[in-house]
């Protein structure tokens, strides 16, 4: 999870990644940052549903009934209408052949070798332009399949990546031989809530808490550092879908050892200093 | 409009899979099964965003060509084959206005979307759920509404959506993204 400064920037871009309404470079940077933001990636995760089911939020239009033929002539090659017709057309033709005409027989092989022949050219040349055709589109169709696997295995590396990173670091915040652990004390606003910060000044500070209570619209859980002077933002804190928190946090410049922190509950964006309710207060002894 | 068989049970997803592989091998059956199942959906986003029966018509034909071609990247356990079409459809269907406009422009979006999670599906099971999904999104606010639509059936980016709506580029962030949210709460309070 990164700080609220790191993620200031993304703030409202999960939406318009998860709807495919993000260009080029946003993308990438979005993508780049879903690295390190496991809330963005929570939002992203819940909000992908939603847009593949949009899909179906349109007014219905019957198709005309003539898409069908057209639709299974298109995939099959042939439609049945043509392959009637052609078949029509062929024994038409032979009623009208029967009465041969007279000439040598010599003269009617050379004719049919030479349209033999000419068959073979066209046929060839056909299949040939076909086959140029297919290659040309498959080429094109492998490009856009192979860029579209390359997102979503981007997406989920980056989503694996980001995990095993935050549990390494985790893992070697809580063996830090400074380690001090801080009881989150709950506050009236959510009295059964729990939560912990487990300090090391030497490798940062990680932050567990739950039974908080669902974030409003417009609002965000909030850290602070109190200082001796003024609180000092740490950052948003998000609730991952277990109504969870965990994050990695770092401590502001020029805070050298654990200080009380707070988390209270503020309208996006804000940052500057506390104006929301207190949901914790954690002190070191 | 007849309900459509998208269900997630183990039957219809290895109903699906044969289907497109089927579809692959050019097999009329398979056509005539998926165009029957779904056309109406297919046509109906398609229409939705091409704003012309004709146009649609061409994409949804597309969309069946599309879908013959890349049937090896279907994967049932992501989604059923209506949506992995309506997908397509969609795809195609922005990318035939933005032909039709005079081509791609610098800042539009990129119209693709990541798959979602494995497990983590909102299948519409009925037409009445696909009503309930539409009534949500034309119930949402003015504004988060025109923001999804001209987002999600217009493939515009956040600036140009901005600038058509002349907002700032932060509000229109906002306004999709209380959107979504707002029809994740619909769905979920649906189920």
């Amino acid at each position: 999870m990164t700080t609220g400064s790191a993620h200031t920037p993304f703030e409202g871009l999960a939406g318009l990644y998860a709807v495919g309404a993000l260009n080029a470079d946003d993308r990438r940077s979005f993508e780049k940052h879903i690295e390190l933001c496991r809330s963005c990636v929570g939002e992203v995760m819940s909000l992908l549903p939603v847009a593949h089911v949009l899909t179906r939020a349109v007014p219905y239009h019957d198709p005309p009934p003539q898409l069908r033929d057209r639709v299974i002539q298109a995939i099959v090659g042939v439609s049945s209408e043509v392959k009637v017709n052609d078949l029509t057309s062929k024994k038409s033709s032979g009623t009208r052949d029967r009465p041969r005409r007279k000439g040598s027989r010599a003269g009617r092989v050379l004719f049919n070798l030479l349209a033999v022949l000419c068959l073979v050219i066209a046929g060839g040349l056909g299949w040939y332009a076909s086959q140029q055709v297919n290659l040309v589109r498959s080429l094109q169709e492998n490009l856009d399949a192979a860029n579209n696997r390359a997102v979503l295995a981007e997406f989920q590396a980056a989503t694996a990546q980001q995990v095993a990173r935050e549990s390494r670091q985790r893992a070697d915040i809580l063996a830090a031989e400074d380690l001090v652990i801080i009881l989150m004390e709950s506050q009236p606003a959510a009295p059964d809530a729990r939560g912990r910060a487990y300090w090391s000044t030497s490798r940062g500070i990680v932050l567990t808490a739950m039974g908080l209570p669902p974030v409003p619209e417009g609002r965000t859980y909030h850290l602070w550092f109190v200082s001796a002077t003024n609180p000092v933002s740490g950052g948003s804190l998000f609730l991952d879908n277990d109504g969870r928190i965990a994050a990695t946090v770092h401590a502001p410049d020029g805070v050298t050892a654990p200080v009380p922190m707070a988390i209270t509950l503020e309208p996006d964006g804000a940052g500057a200093a506390p104006s929301g309710e207190v949901y914790f207060l954690g002190r070191p002894n | 409009m007849a309900t459509e068989p998208v269900t997630d049970t183990t039957s219809s997803t290895l109903t699906d899979a044969r289907l497109v592989q089927r579809l692959a091998a050019g097999e009329v059956s398979s056509v005539t099964t998926l165009y029957d199942a779904h056309a109406t959906s297919l046509f109906s986003l398609a229409q939705h965003i091409v704003d012309d029966q004709r146009d649609a018509e061409d994409v949804v034909e597309n969309v069946f060509r599309q879908a013959r071609t890349e049937a090896n990247r279907f994967d049932p356990a992501r989604g059923s084959v209506g949506s992995w079409l309506l997908l397509i459809t969609r795809r195609l269907a922005i990318e035939h206005v933005r032909s039709r406009s005079g081509g791609q422009e610098a800042d539009v979006a990129t119209v693709q979307l990541p798959d979602p999670a494995r497990r983590q599906q909102f299948e519409v099971q009925t037409t009445d759920e696909a009503d309930h999904l539409r009534n949500a999104l034309v119930s949402l606010p003015r504004l988060q509404c025109i923001a999804v639509e001209l987002a999600y059936f217009e493939g515009l980016s956040p600036s140009q959506i901005a600038e058509r709506l002349e907002h700032q580029v932060e509000v229109i962030r906002d306004k999709v993204r209380l959107a979504l949210h707002a029809l994740r709460a619909s769905l979920e309070a649906r189920e």
